[in-house]
């Protein structure tokens, strides 16, 4: 077992491990703060992948962010304990359980029938690829016009901001 | 690859919008902005547009890269949401006015919303497809929630919002997988991969050994495993998926992700077992903006849904089109029969929603060039029939949401005949009685599935159109057979009824000149 | 990676962590008697020579005070958060070089602790970290005022982490690389290099000012003026202390915080004023590069001294710099924060921006 896959596998069930933790916490600030940690083993996954912009991007903009905007509403609205919300077992919540089960052993079904893929072609090129310099370039060449795009859609996100949150209509 | 000057001729009537769109911005931040201007200048864009995109019908090109496939079909559906676009901005005006809601931010959503549509009928990219899908229902959910101070707009924008994320997740995830098992987002590349990837064979034109390492090959794979590698263009551009592997799980694997990119698209469609937003939203939105969403977002979904299905899979897909005459015999049966129950005229057209989906999905699954013009024709129909519709709601709407029951309308014919004979007009035509537009667009799509060996789904189709003759045809017997005080409150504005008009006289040009 | 790679390592962080932490206690010390001198007093003067043992008093004094956590309190966050502020504060400096490569054990070592060549986002993903120090600390304090002063802090560095990026970019651009030690580098030149560019009629500056070493500070007066203004923001320092802001918050986010947890927040406080500090000097004043040294014939063992000489003396000045703001400067009121941060910083770093393009552009 190489270096990479222990850390692999570490940062794997780091990442499964807390995302469980943030659905089952019932404290939001706790669950926020799993989040936090999912997003850090998953940085790590994408530093182990040679992705060091990726990595470095989900630390600045998921964890450093969003998830302060995150807590910071959780704050303002001080939710304390959703314990008062929990419903119990109904129905529905049996049949979704069940068809989600269905859904988990399909998945499985499919990528465990297999042999595992190899990476061949990516090899020594995957340094190169999570570079800076070679994000850039994609964007501003190939990906031109989704970058551009993904402008006019924050745009819009932030008009739609102020639609809903402006404290006064004039 | 990138950047050329002719991508901005080519996208003429896409940066049309995009430039309106930010003026309109500008003028409202600059004090000077007043909602009349912003209307104006957004009008007119959207004419702008359309005119761009009726004269670039003929030209057939890629740009961007790839990007983009623009011609004869993306300008089509540019055509269809311009339309809409205006329509829904003529309709809205009075609408918000009596409401004390009169603001740009409504026409810049729209714009914004019918950028995102140009995108996704002339994408040919999965990232655009996505993109496009994004762009149009953050605008789409902000619309839904635009009277921020009634509860039900509220309750409508949570739910499109949540249940659309939710959407979002699936096409994002298919569209994952799909990249991973044809090594490309591109519909071209896909598409020549597809037959290969559908039949669980190797690739085409890349069936190489070279280039991986030893181990594999000596790690005694089976005999059915054969490397399949990409096209040097692929890896090449930087971007390579699943280089190698057994192609039989890349078939798998591409199977998986085209059903999750369906199922992302269904919901936009609002088709059946995906559909359970469509009857809150679309009651709790503002009416003009029902319409859009009813109208141009739906469109706009079908446009995506036909580029998906015709150039990125092709025609060779016996699973997927059995798939998709499921989702539509379904669509079809459960709208038409739970729309009879309905008392509130938003809710009925709602469930009419949702079975005209099913009669357009059912053009889709037949897969062929009928098919694809057949739901292109009835998409032009169903969008004028069903906006004049949501037109005359928001004229009768008001405050309190009292309205909006059938029952509300009875004696309208007595007091506004006009009126109430552009909505007769209207449900005839959704309702599918020759010869208007909704007649002819049955028409094809059912001729489409016969010619795909699909009579049964064809069978279906005609008997829930005929339940839908029931609660359409209500709707007319109401206004002028019982006696009844439908008023309007106030004037009537002159842009809806302009926009009444072009709807009314496309439902029947297209009826009579098909 | 062999051994003594590791070795170097352990080492070189060893002399960073000494060097920040002996320098925050020194700071803790001469901003008192900065402040003293301000404000015509005295300052501590008893313990030691002049006063010099005082931090180290403190120390044992905060080490030795009992730990309360309030009952009320998150017991796990609230003694997690003092140990996020502190660990990102001595972390940030990993990727800052405060020397030339040196030769030592028959070697060139390079003075950085970690040599990766994404040095600058490293550091914009390690404030970003920063924030739930305080954040968290004021909400599982369990007291309004602390949980006013986390809210606080995580609004105000939210706001200022923008522009702060933002006026990197300019630099980024100039330098075309994002590792600090290749961006120290790029200002080693003399200014008259990227003056024979210049229109033929400022032709004329190139004797008056081509002398000056090629500093970005000259490139990107705006970035950083901006870049230093948020940093200030980005430090919780006066102007921009709101999170403590004692005469509304009590102490703010630390208000619940005892012995040496509460150590610890004040030690990151001045740990980060160094970090920031040398980020400037690093980004905007080149580092440890000090004009003409190369000319003064001096061995390349004692020139790499220097040259960590120059890198202390300017992060020294830039801290007293900072010192002095806090005592001479009124703090905001939090909607003139808000307002500087998003009114004026964000349009400025993003003119910034607009304007370094086109300069290069027509540079080229």
């Amino acid at each position: 077992m190489t270096i990479e896959s222990i850390l692999f596998y570490v940062l794997s069930a780091g990442a499964v491990g807390s995302a469980l933790f943030v659905v089952s916490r019932r404290n939001p600030v706790v669950a926020a703060l799993w989040l936090i940690f999912n997003f850090f083993c998953l940085a790590g996954l994408y530093l182990s992948l040679h992705a060091q912009f990726i990595a470095v991007i989900q630390i600045i903009v998921y964890a450093g962010a969003i998830m302060v905007l995150f807590l910071f509403v959780i704050m303002l609205l001080n939710l304390g304990d959703e314990r008062r919300l929990v419903e119990g077992v109904t129905p529905r919540k049996v049949v979704g359980g069940i068809l989600s089960i269905a859904v988990l052993v399909e998945l499985w079904y499919v990528f465990l029938g297999t042999p595992s893929i190899q990476h061949a072609a990516l090899g020594n090129r995957a340094t190169e690829i999570g570079t800076v310099e070679h994000i850039g370039a994609q964007l501003f060449t190939k990906f031109l016009l989704p970058f551009e795009v993904t402008s006019l859609l924050l745009t819009a996100a932030i008009v739609g901001a102020i639609v809903l949150a402006k404290r006064k209509l004039d | 690859m990138g950047f050329q000057i002719s991508d901005i001729a080519n996208n003429a009537p896409l940066f049309t919008l995009v430039a309106t769109g930010l003026v309109v911005i500008l003028l409202e931040s600059a004090k000077s902005g007043k909602p009349n201007v912003s209307f104006i200048v957004s009008l007119a864009g959207f004419i702008l547009s359309g005119l761009l995109a009726v004269g670039g019908l003929k030209t057939e090109d890629v740009s961007f890269g790839g990007m983009l496939m623009n011609g004869s079909y993306s300008n089509f559906f540019a055509i269809v949401f311009c339309l809409t676009g205006s329509l829904t901005i003529l309709i809205s005006k009075s609408y918000l006015e009596r409401f004390g809601q009169f603001r740009s931010e409504f026409y810049i959503l729209v714009l914004f919303a019918a950028m995102g549509m140009v995108l996704m009928a002339s994408a040919n990219d999965l990232i655009i497809i996505f993109l496009g899908i994004e762009l149009m229902s953050v605008s789409l959910y902000v619309l839904a929630g635009f009277f921020r101070t009634q509860d039900r707009s509220n309750e409508s924008a949570l739910k499109y919002f949540l249940l659309g994320a939710f959407a979002t997740g699936f096409l994002l995830y298919g569209i994952a997988l799909v990249y991973g098992s044809a090594g490309s987002t591109n519909f071209s590349v896909i598409h020549n991969q597809a037959p290969a990837l559908m039949k669980n064979q190797p690739l085409p034109d890349s069936v190489v050994q070279a280039g991986l390492p030893d181990s594999v090959v000596q790690a005694g794979l089976p005999d059915s495993v054969v490397q399949a590698g990409l096209p040097d263009s692929v890896v090449q551009a930087g971007d390579s998926g699943l280089p190698a592997g057994q192609a039989g799980l890349a078939g798998t694997i591409f199977l998986l992700g085209l059903g999750l990119v369906i199922v992302g698209l269904a919901f936009k469609v609002a088709a059946a077992p995906f559909h359970m937003w469509a009857p809150d939203v679309y009651d709790g939105a503002p009416t003009p903006a029902t319409g859009f969403m009813a109208t141009a977002a739906k469109a706009a979904a079908f446009g995506a849904f036909v580029s998906i299905a015709f150039k990125m899979i092709g025609s060779t897909s016996g699973t997927i089109s059995n798939l998709l005459a499921v989702i539509a015999a379904a669509s079809m049966i459960l709208g038409n029969v739970i729309a009879i129950s309905q008392s509130n005229i938003k809710r009925m057209l709602a469930y009419s929603s949702i079975a005209h989906a099913g009669y357009m999905l059912s053009g889709i699954a037949a897969a062929n060039v009928e098919g694809q013009a057949g739901v292109m024709y009835y998409v032009a129909a169903y969008a004028c029939m069903t906006l004049g519709a949501f037109a005359i709601v928001s004229i009768l709407e008001r405050d309190d949401a009292a309205n909006l029951s059938i029952d509300g309308y009875a004696g309208l014919s007595a007091k506004h005949p006009v009126i109430a004979a552009a909505l007769a007009l209207f449900m005839f035509s959704l309702a599918g009685i020759p010869p208007l537009a909704g007649f002819f667009g049955k028409y094809y799509v059912f001729l489409a599935a016969v010619k795909a060996d699909m009579t049964w789904l064809a069978i279906v189709g005609v008997l829930t159109s005929l339940i839908s003759a029931y609660y359409y045809l209500r709707v007319v017997v109401v206004m002028y057979f019982k006696e009844g005080e439908a008023a309007v409150e106030g004037r009537i504005g002159m842009s809806t009824v302009v926009a009444i008009a072009v709807c009314a006289y496309l439902v029947v040009q297209l009826g009579v000149y098909p | 990676m062999d051994t003594t790679f590791v070795l170097l390592s352990i080492a070189k962080i060893a002399v960073v962590w000494g060097g920040v932490l002996t320098g925050a206690a020194i700071l803790v010390l001469a901003e008192r008697r900065i402040s003293a001198w301000i404000q015509n007093r005295l300052g501590p003067n008893r313990v030691g020579p002049f006063g010099l043992l005082q931090s180290a008093a403190d120390v044992v004094k905060l080490l030795f005070k009992e730990d309360i956590v309030p009952t009320a309190a998150n017991r796990f966050v609230h003694d997690f958060a003092p140990m996020i502020s502190i660990t990102v504060a001595l972390t940030t400096f990993a990727v800052i070089p405060f020397g030339d490569t040196i030769e030592a054990f028959g070697q060139n070592v390079k003075l950085i602790v970690a040599d990766v060549n994404i040095g600058m986002l490293y550091i914009l993903a390690l404030t970003g970290i920063g924030v739930y120090g305080i954040t968290l600390a004021g909400w599982s304090s369990n007291n309004k005022y602390s949980l006013l002063g986390g809210l606080r802090s995580s609004a105000q560095l939210i706001s200022y982490e923008l522009s702060m990026g933002l006026s990197i970019i300019g630099v980024i651009m100039i330098s075309g690389t994002l590792r600090l030690d290749e961006v120290v580098m790029h200002q080693t030149a003399p200014l008259a290099h990227s003056m024979q560019k210049l229109p033929s009629w400022l032709q004329w500056l190139i004797p008056v000012a081509g002398w000056l070493p090629s500093w970005n500070v000259f490139f990107q007066p705006i970035g950083f003026i901006t870049f230093v203004v948020a940093s200030f923001a980005e430090t919780n320092r006066l102007p921009f202390d709101l999170p403590e802001a004692e005469p509304e918050l009590v102490g703010g986010y630390h208000t619940e915080y005892t012995g040496m947890k509460f150590g610890l927040f004040f030690l990151s406080e001045y740990a980060n004023m160094i970090t920031s500090s040398a980020l400037i000097t690093t980004l905007f004043l080149g580092g440890w590069h000090l004009p003409f040294a190369e000319s003064w014939g001096l061995s390349p063992f004692a020139l790499s001294l220097v040259k960590i000489g120059t890198f202390f003396v300017k992060v020294t000045i830039l801290v007293v710099f900072y010192i002095i703001v806090r005592w001479t400067l009124p703090r905001f009121r939090y909607d003139q924060l808000m307002r500087l941060g998003w009114k004026v910083m964000l349009p400025l770093s993003i003119a910034n921006i607009l304007a370094t393009g086109l300069l290069l552009l027509w540079w080229s």
